[in-house]
């Protein structure tokens, strides 16, 4: 096997602050390379210095045998690495073989765009990764989101790519369409590109890894052939104490009062969804990505039409028209999307925290609202330097817990969770966990939607499965296996 | 010692300070070649012609802020003033023919954000519809003549305490109370989340739709209290009264230092921005400039704030990495 690429002795500072220190690494042809580690460890500062956005300041980077101090991100390209973010980077109105070749289209000798070639070759890189289902001439916007990235792999192939970085590719993916993708992963490694993978799901790691690089404070902690070694063994290394990717929670006798969802239904998407819970339980919402669980609970927060759901608490109507009334009757929602949904990037930490509390007063007593806002960031343990910085600024698990503290501000009765650890790190999973824990203890009621399998199994207290808009089974959490839950998702007894 | 520099560069690199500093160059320059300009009659005479297009500006910045705009305002100042003035020759009484100003402005100014919102088209493209409507209900009214109201409804450029124009009075109440809004309510908040993250700003349980209406009139007031000032000072108005006022608002507000997309500005700037405006006006005739020139540095001076405002964000993205 030919080294296809080499970092030694590279280290990255900002402004003294050292965020990668004295790496080495070795990528061989056809190996699956992944790193981890919590937000923050490093991997995006190597990420960034293999594609040329910024510049190590020491060390050496050698590329198909070639040194180089540092690389440029048109250099990189043309070298062959290609890197694929999560965020999906593709015009949704082109079709899937303009979207290929945007850019860099075939032109006849007239100048005009070269349609049916375009298409030819795209159908051939579709075949060739096993995609034929995928039709060239397909609008993207019809595609789903786990073939949009892997149309995005595609597009990196085509510049004949020897190394192919994946930061996060499935973390907006359900498990089918994970599946999947790792299938594609695996087979690009046999055609001898290397791959370096980035994610915070370990069991990907060991389904498809070869080699794992376990990263902590710009630090190599630990490599291992993935092989040789475990998932305790990984988050181990990664958070340096012992934790397994099953939370261990408390659990805590139910209430009296009782939540009733009943009759939601929207178009084919979601289908006569009924259920109740008990104050004090954490009802977990599992099922593929696009099994209709967002619209479901965006339903019940009123922020999206609905003619024929209610809700009920003590059999009272609480069925809420717009987010607005739904905070007035105690129902908040922490949705999934937070970048685009929930924060306020550009404004401070205060404001972010506070525009809730705040609909209620006029006139905004600022000595008052910096003590608020103190309490809750000693609370929810965010780290932030001072109130007034950007939340943008934030890591993800920073950014969730601003989130949650906003929903905090006011006693609540129903909490909504939309993937709540989404992009968070191991540690600020755990603290939220703690958050998600406390405010069900407190005798609330608590909804959440996760695709983590190890999240839904540890954190709720019964699991609601739903498949293509229905909840077809609610099993309890304590019987459930990560076999069953996946079996039952997808629809196979 | 590293730490007062940082304070240094960035006590410099705030836009209020840049366009103090540009300002009071601009007027030691004029200075020197007409002796007049700073006087306290010229700078006085300055304030009072900024009057008008600050409050116009101190609305246009709520609305820049929370992300839209409202180019009819100079439009809607010509048919206000219009029919003041009718009003006025008519008999009316002076405060009445204010109250129905402020009145009509709000009312135009919610037509305007409403159909933005019913339509959900950007107010840009509903604002320069409504835009020629009231220059067409203007000149419909007035038959194009110039409607002069013979040195009555003087009380608002007239007024003075000492030295103290009322009309500076105005002018500073105008930013005091936009400044107030934007930092210390609720309504403040909304205008820098809604500019921010309208989505969000949605899910946290505000009601977008409203506060909309509500920013718009706010400017409504605001625009309507200018109608009051420049009618009083020109004594007389005509359907093209306050014809290009939005734009150079606009221009204030962005010289000001706000983001034209939204969510990000403040009220002092756009004080300055104002002053400037109305400065570089005035010196222009002081230093016996052609008048043509004008425009031309209006829009020179907002092409230079951009460049400044985009230098600025590129600094900071430079230091924060």
């Amino acid at each position: 096997m030919e080294t296809l690429l080499e970092f030694s002795n590279i280290s990255k500072s900002y402004s003294g602050i050292t965020v990668l220190k004295d790496m080495n690494m070795k990528l061989s042809e056809g190996e699956i390379l992944c790193l981890v580690g919590e937000n923050g460890a490093g991997k995006s500062t190597m990420i960034k210095i293999l594609s040329g956005a910024i510049a190590p300041d020491h060390g050496e980077i050698s590329l198909f045998g070639k040194k180089y101090t540092r690389l440029l991100p048109r250099q990189a390209i043309e070298l062959g690495v290609a890197t694929i973010y999560q965020e999906i980077d593709l015009v949704d109105n082109l079709t899937v073989a303009d979207n290929i070749f945007l850019g860099e289209e075939i032109k006849n000798s007239l100048g005009v765009v070269d349609y049916k070639k375009q298409e030819e070759i795209t159908e051939k890189l579709l075949t060739e990764i096993n995609l034929h289902k995928i039709r060239p001439g397909e609008l993207l916007s019809n595609l789903s989101t786990a073939q949009k990235q892997s149309i995005q792999i595609v597009k990196a192939l085509k510049h004949d790519c020897k190394i192919l970085i994946l930061d996060e590719p499935t973390s907006s993916l359900g498990e089918e369409e994970t599946n999947a993708l790792l299938e594609l992963v695996k087979s690009l490694s046999k055609k001898g590109i290397g791959i370096i993978y980035i994610s915070h799901y370990l069991d990907e790691i060991f389904r498809i890894g070869t080699k794992v690089l376990v990263l902590k404070d710009g630090n190599k902690v630990s490599e291992y052939q993935v092989a040789d070694t475990s998932e305790e063994m990984l988050i181990h290394d990664m958070i340096g104490r012992d934790a397994s990717s099953f939370y261990q929670r408390e659990h805590f006798p139910l209430g009296e009062s009782k939540l009733r969802i009943e009759h939601f239904n929207r178009d084919t998407v979601v289908k006569d969804v009924s259920f109740e819970l008990t104050s004090g339980e954490i009802f977990g919402l599992g099922g593929l990505v696009g099994a209709g669980r967002t619209e479901l609970v965006r339903m019940i927060y009123g922020c999206d039409k609905n003619r024929t759901g209610k809700v009920l608490l003590d059999g009272k109507n609480i069925t809420p028209h717009s987010p607005k009334d739904a905070i007035k009757k105690g129902i908040y929602m922490i949705s999934e999307d937070r970048k685009a949904l929930g924060l306020f990037l550009t404004r401070s930490v205060k404001e972010n925290i506070t525009i809730t509390y705040n609909e209620q007063r006029q006139i905004i007593p600022l000595g008052k609202e910096s003590r608020q806002v103190d309490n809750a960031i000693d609370s929810m343990q965010i780290k932030v330097h001072s109130q007034n910085q950007e939340v943008g600024k934030l890591s993800g698990g920073n950014q969730q817990k601003v989130i949650i503290a906003r929903c905090l501000q006011e006693k609540g009765r129903v909490y909504i969770f939309d993937e709540p650890t989404k992009g968070v790190d191991v540690g600020a999973k755990e603290e939220i966990y703690r958050h998600m824990l406390e405010i069900a203890k407190d005798g609330n009621f608590v909804i959440m939607v996760s695709s983590s399998m190890p999240e839904l199994i540890s954190m709720s207290d019964r699991i609601g499965v739903m498949r293509e808009g229905e909840l077809v089974d609610i099993v309890n959490s304590s019987e459930a296996t990560e076999d069953m839950l996946l079996k039952k998702f997808i629809g196979i007894e | 010692m590293n730490q007062n520099k940082k304070k240094l560069s960035a006590f410099f690199s705030n836009q209020s300070v840049i366009l103090f500093i540009l300002i009071i160059a601009i007027a030691i320059a004029v200075n020197m070649v007409n002796p007049k300009f700073l006087t306290w009659n010229n700078i006085s005479s300055i304030l009072r012609q900024g009057t008008a297009l600050g409050l116009v500006a101190c609305g246009a910045t709520i609305l820049v802020i929370s992300g839209s705009f409202d180019i009819s305002v100079g439009s809607m100042i010509g048919l206000v003033t219009c029919i003041m003035a009718i009003m006025i020759n008519k008999g009316c009484n002076e405060i009445v023919v204010s109250i129905v100003a402020v009145l009509l402005c709000v009312f135009c100014s919610l037509l305007n954000g409403g159909m933005s919102i019913l339509f959900n088209a950007p107010p840009f493209i509903v604002t320069l519809a409504t835009s020629n409507i009231y220059v067409g209900i203007a000149l419909l009214i007035t038959k194009g003549y110039l409607q002069t109201i013979y040195g009555k409804y003087r009380f608002i450029a007239s007024t003075k305490f000492g030295f103290f124009y009322l009309q500076f009075a105005i002018l500073i109440a105008g930013f005091v109370i936009v400044h107030f809004i934007l930092k210390r309510t609720q309504t403040g908040r909304q205008i820098y989340a809604i500019g921010t993250n309208e989505s969000a700003a949605y899910l946290s349980g505000i009601n977008v739709n409203l506060c909309k209406l509500k920013f718009f009139a706010l400017s409504g007031v605001l625009v309507g209290v200018a109608c009051m000032v420049q009618l009083s000072r020109l004594s007389g108005a005509q359907s093209t009264t306050g014809s290009g006022m939005e734009l150079e608002a606009i221009g204030a507000v962005v010289i000001g230092g706000a983001a034209a997309n939204g969510g990000k500005g403040n009220v002092i700037g756009t004080f300055f921005g104002v002053i400037l405006l109305s400065m570089i006006s005035n010196a222009i005739n002081m230093a016996q400039i052609s008048e043509y020139f004008r425009d031309i540095v209006y829009g020179l001076i907002i092409l230079v704030a951009l460049a400044i405002n985009a230098m600025r964000s590129k600094v900071v993205s430079v230091s924060k990495n």
